[in-house]
């Protein structure tokens, strides 16, 4: 299916999904009230362990402050546009009803990936600016027209490396059936990747969580990108890294889904 | 009560069949113990201690944590027994001669009776290559926690029940869960140990009976917080009664809303 018209669905569901939300003003406030409930506990864990270590090794008061701004964006946009669409797709291939997606004249992966795009997500956006904007001024970096346009396309790609790592762990619904589990292992993941600066990993686990695992460049990069002392590799290594893990889940959603044996596997 | 220990076993059955989905199990818990021991190796640094712990305490508590943790299954099963109850498929509760809130709790009894022995395991294995820094559980702290855990699971288990009923009266409660989850993971000191809070934040986070599911029984197993076992087991069981109470009650009243064909 051609790219525009792949934009053209990703467009009517979207308008679908803010008619319904505006006729129906609770769906819209409760998702508004579920990110800030994640941002508040997020900040209140990364305070309290701040506050614990007093100034924990290598972390950077304002730079720490910056990468929370970061992760509370990222997380803000991917709940707006595809965190609840893909996290129902175990369920859907559980019970059959991926075959509703399937039989519709659209790419089934853009249909129940912005199927349930959520507006009142967006709102997480506000103090996630408002803690990038403070912190960038206590470290007294410039804000640049140039340094806005880099920090806005790290966090694009970084939505796109999540997007990809989101469906690579619910793939595995299709061989499996229930992968409870592994989406405990994806929470932990997140929340970790959440919790901890990229820029403190060190050796072996620097490796891990940028390339094999890259929960750890998700909020990171962005913030990297903007400090822009990170080094000539920041920019290949998240691209590449992008780049590898849209081909797996490009690849592993085919599988998936030739394996399918509808009305449930 | 025996029909009632019939939907435990079948439960406990159903998840042998799910092979796959206990093998993720063990990676789960292996994951966060992993998780945790890189976050807070990086907050340690070169200190030999934060909050009173030791590294090799903090590794244990995350281990234990990750082994308890995983064995509430009633989380997990708000999604389908909301799902039933849009769906239309509630009508079978009412029809066989069980009710529906003591079903929910055996089925959970159930599967997370299969889940504390995939756990178990879990633990045993992950605890191989932490060995060097792990610190040896109390074996006085382990028995005088499992009766609180016991009840700190029952008391989740009746909140995601009366969450799965909310599904007679809202459109979505995907909301309502995740938030509840949130905030529980965090009160129970899942997210990080209780005793990293001030004073104050841990007195209010005491009065509730989340400590029980992680923090309390896992301090017990380091041979620490045995001082405040009592009012523990006071303010659990005094939930455990006022959750039971409010869940019945709820139960009755959304039940009116009923239709043959869902909701």
């Amino acid at each position: 299916m051609s790219l525009e018209k792949n934009l053209a669905v990703i467009g009517t569901l979207v308008r679908l999904r803010v008619s319904r939300s505006l006729a129906d003003a609770p769906s819209f406030w409760s998702a508004f009230f579920v990110d800030t409930t994640v941002f508040l506990v997020q900040a209140v864990v990364f305070w309290f362990v701040y506050l614990a270590a007093d100034d924990p090794n290598g972390w950077y008061r304002w730079r720490s402050v910056f990468f929370v701004g970061t992760f509370t964006l990222v997380d803000g946009l991917y709940m707006t546009t595809y965190f609840f669409g893909l996290i129902k797709l175990p369920e859907l291939v559980r019970t059959g009803e991926l075959d509703v997606s399937l039989v519709q004249p659209v790419d089934p992966l853009v249909r129940i990936g912005f199927g349930s795009f959520d507006p009142g997500s967006i709102l997480l956006a506000l103090p996630a600016l408002a803690l990038i904007v403070v912190a960038a001024s206590n470290l007294g970096l410039p804000i640049t027209p140039g340094g806005i346009a880099a920090y806005l396309a790290a966090v694009v790609l970084m939505l796109v490396l999540m997007f990809d790592l989101m469906l690579l762990m619910r793939i595995p619904a299709f061989f499996a059936g229930r992968i409870d589990s592994l989406q405990a292992v994806e929470n932990v993941l997140v929340g970790f990747s959440y919790q901890v600066p990229g820029w403190s990993y060190r050796g072996a686990a620097r490796m891990v969580f940028r390339v094999f695992l890259p929960y750890g460049l998700i909020a990171s990069f962005p913030a990297e990108s903007f400090f822009g002392d990170s080094g000539p590799w920041l920019w290949p290594e998240a691209a590449v890294v992008t780049a590898a893990f849209t081909a797996a889940a490009i690849i592993a959603w085919r599988k998936g889904l030739r394996y399918y044996g509808s009305t449930g596997t | 009560m025996n029909k009632y220990r019939a939907v435990a076993s079948l439960a406990f059955m159903d998840r042998i069949a799910w092979r796959a989905d206990s093998f993720m199990g063990v990676l789960a818990g292996g994951a966060r113990i992993l998780m945790a021991w890189i976050m807070w190796k990086s907050v340690f640094g070169a200190r030999p201690e934060v909050a009173g712990f030791s590294l090799g305490a903090m590794t244990t508590y995350y281990l234990i944590g990750a082994f308890i943790g995983q064995i509430d299954q009633s989380a997990a099963y708000v999604w389908e027994f909301s799902g039933e109850i849009r769906g239309g498929m509630f009508a079978k509760y009412l029809v066989r001669p069980i009710k529906p809130l003591f079903s929910f709790l055996a089925l959970c009894a159930g599967r997370s009776g299969f889940r504390a022995c995939v756990s178990l395991a879990a633990v045993l294995l992950w605890a191989i290559p932490f060995s060097g820094v792990l610190v040896a559980p109390d074996p006085v702290g382990v028995l005088e926690s499992i009766p609180l855990f016991a009840m700190g699971l029952c008391c989740l288990a009746l909140v995601n029940f009366m969450v799965s009923m909310l599904a007679f009266v809202v459109q979505d409660i995907l909301p309502i869960h995740l938030i509840k989850n949130i905030l529980i993971d965090l009160l129970s000191g899942t997210l990080i140990p209780l005793a990293v809070l001030p004073g104050w934040a841990r007195s209010a986070v005491g009065l509730t009976p989340f400590p029980s599911l992680v923090s309390t029984p896992a301090m017990l197993w380091l041979g620490r917080g045995s001082e405040g076992l009592a009012s523990a087991y006071l303010v659990t069981f005094a939930w455990m009664a006022v959750l039971f109470l409010s869940a019945s009650a709820l139960c009755e009243r959304t039940l009116a809303r009923h239709g043959e064909v869902g909701v």
